[in-house]
């Protein structure tokens, strides 16, 4: 069997929200001893992140990158091997959002979604890989969303597609690195307690009550971004090795 | 995650079909990870020895002989579990026939339906029932149900077990919604770890290439690869995770 580093490294896309769950999988991560890439196109936040892992005795550095630019995310990539050394475990995290009516969305805001979500994703993990096939061991978590799997808002139409879109990329690439024993998995978050759902909320941009949805549900609250950092380390574990092309709701069974 | 926490202190756990593989490994990994198991199947000596060697590294477990899907070994299990420990956290069922390749035209048909039906889809069934009221009054559980890849590709020959594999999945999403809001958890872990019997079924008919070439990992699991899966859907850390189904199984499944 492929053995993991016995330093592991990672790298988190859209990780510099401190109250986001790109953050709290890093906190997550470096809680388990794993030295942690902050990327964020926020560099300050992202700053912020890693100040306060290395503060609480991890290992973190902050990266500034816009994951829809090729030369970013190559120079985010030559830093962190400089600093850490190779990455054995890659968070495709990075994400927009943008509520917006289809009659209304534009064509600009369409392409700067799948920008940021889904080609970033592509080049994020076409970039990396070359560590984890030289190691013959990686972990690469793609976090999508209940709506990449049910669909189910009709102002995300264009949210929705790249989550989609990140849930057969993965399904795809686990084809071919499972005998190179990197594992290719996904977590889909449902309604999780962050940023961007709280804007939504404050926004009133969805069709029902948030109260309402949330009791609709088998665990009736709203889901956590530790909750979410719990299920990728479980797929960023050396013991999940025989774990590959699997999507794991993290919803609180509102889709199963 | 460390090896020396111990994920699953002060919980109860039943495993149902732990004699050998899947359960067996299953029970000794929670057992390390602080748990007290119950462990159930059809061959007390073989039970007795997974029992020996969880207490020989200092866990604790009771071995019990029941048959899956027989109410009255049901209610004897569930009564075990809280006499020794007063409660139960934790239900894993795994145990599950296996009845042989039938196509549906042979008049066996039924009878074999009813075989899996009986200790698959219902003995899941029955421990659920039993377990119930007690999660309830403790505040919650994590109920871990086993289905098959061959439930959902629907292998030619084997619709008994793929029939109740797939009603074991309808068993847990409806119990994840009609549970939930007590703090009852319900997930189907979809295992690929080969027993002797499938190993020997693969190879008498000749599919043992054709199967391994539809895992992405390229090799069979063993049951040592089943259990963490099973710890993490025991554990806090899915406390968000309910009606799922995961594969584990090097990427054969994909839903």
């Amino acid at each position: 069997m492929n053995t993991a580093p016995t330093q592991r490294v990672a790298l988190v896309t859209g990780a510099g929200d401190p109250a986001g769950m790109g953050a709290a999988i890093c906190r997550k991560f470096a809680a388990l001893g794993m030295k942690v890439a902050v990327l964020d196109i926020n560099v300050a936040g992202a700053g912020q992140v890693a100040k306060s892992i290395n503060d609480d005795g991890g290992q973190a550095m902050a990266v500034a990158c816009d994951v829809s630019s090729s030369s970013n995310i190559e120079q985010a990539l030559e830093q962190v091997r400089a600093e850490f050394g190779p990455i054995d475990t890659l968070v495709n995290n990075a994400a927009i959002e943008g509520w917006c009516k289809f009659e209304e969305l534009s064509e600009e805001l369409w392409d700067k979604t799948f920008d940021v979500n889904l080609k970033g994703t592509f080049m994020v993990t076409q970039k990396v890989l070359p560590d984890m096939e030289k190691a013959q061991w990686g972990r690469i978590i793609n976090v999508s969303a209940l709506g990449g799997q049910m669909g189910g808002v009709y102002d995300m139409t264009h949210y929705n597609a790249t989550k989609g879109g990140m849930i057969t990329f993965t399904q795809s690439l686990a084809i071919g690195l499972g005998a190179k024993g990197i594992t290719v998995n996904s977590v889909s978050p449902g309604f999780i307690d962050t940023p961007m759902a709280r804007r939504a909320i404050e926004t009133n941009a969805f069709p029902v009550d948030p109260e309402v949805i949330i009791a609709s549900y088998p665990i009736p609250r709203l889901g956590t971004a530790d909750d979410i950092a719990a299920a990728v380390s479980f797929f960023a574990s050396d013991e999940a090795g025989y774990i590959t092309n699997q999507v794991l709701g993290v919803n609180g069974g509102c889709f199963t | 995650m460390s090896k020396f926490e111990q994920r699953l202190k002060g919980k109860v756990a039943i495993i149902t079909g732990a004699g050998q593989g899947i359960g067996a490994a299953i029970a000794e990994c929670y057992a390390a990870h602080g748990a007290c198991v119950l462990i159930t199947g059809r061959t007390l000596g073989k039970l007795e020895e997974v029992a020996g060697r969880i207490v020989e590294k200092g866990g604790v477990a009771e071995p019990l002989q029941a048959l899956a899907g027989d109410r009255s070994d049901s209610e004897k299990t569930v009564a075990l579990a809280l006499r020794k420990w007063g409660r139960v956290d934790v239900l894993v069922n795994n145990a599950h026939t296996f009845t042989d390749y039938l196509p549906l035209t042979d008049p066996k048909m039924e009878e074999n339906c009813l075989v899996d039906m009986q200790s698959g889809f219902l003995g899941s069934l029955q421990l659920m029932q039993l377990c119930y009221p007690h999660m309830v009054k403790q505040g919650g559980g994590s109920i871990i149900n086993f289905g098959s890849s061959y439930g959902i590709r629907c292998e030619k020959g084997f619709l008994a077990y793929a029939a109740s594999k797939e009603a074991i999945r309808a068993l847990t999403k409806t119990a994840a919604r009609e549970w939930g809001p007590e703090g009852i958890r319900v997930n189907t872990l979809l295992p690929s770890a080969m027993s002797p019997k499938a190993l020997w079924y693969l190879k008498e008919s000749n599919s043992y290439d054709d199967e391994l070439a539809k895992v992405a990992m390229g090799k069979f699991g063993e049951p040592e690869d089943i259990a963490p899966t099973a710890l993490f859907l025991a554990s806090d850390d899915s406390n968000y995770v309910t009606g799922q189904t995961i594969g584990v199984d090097g990427g054969s499944t994909m839903l």
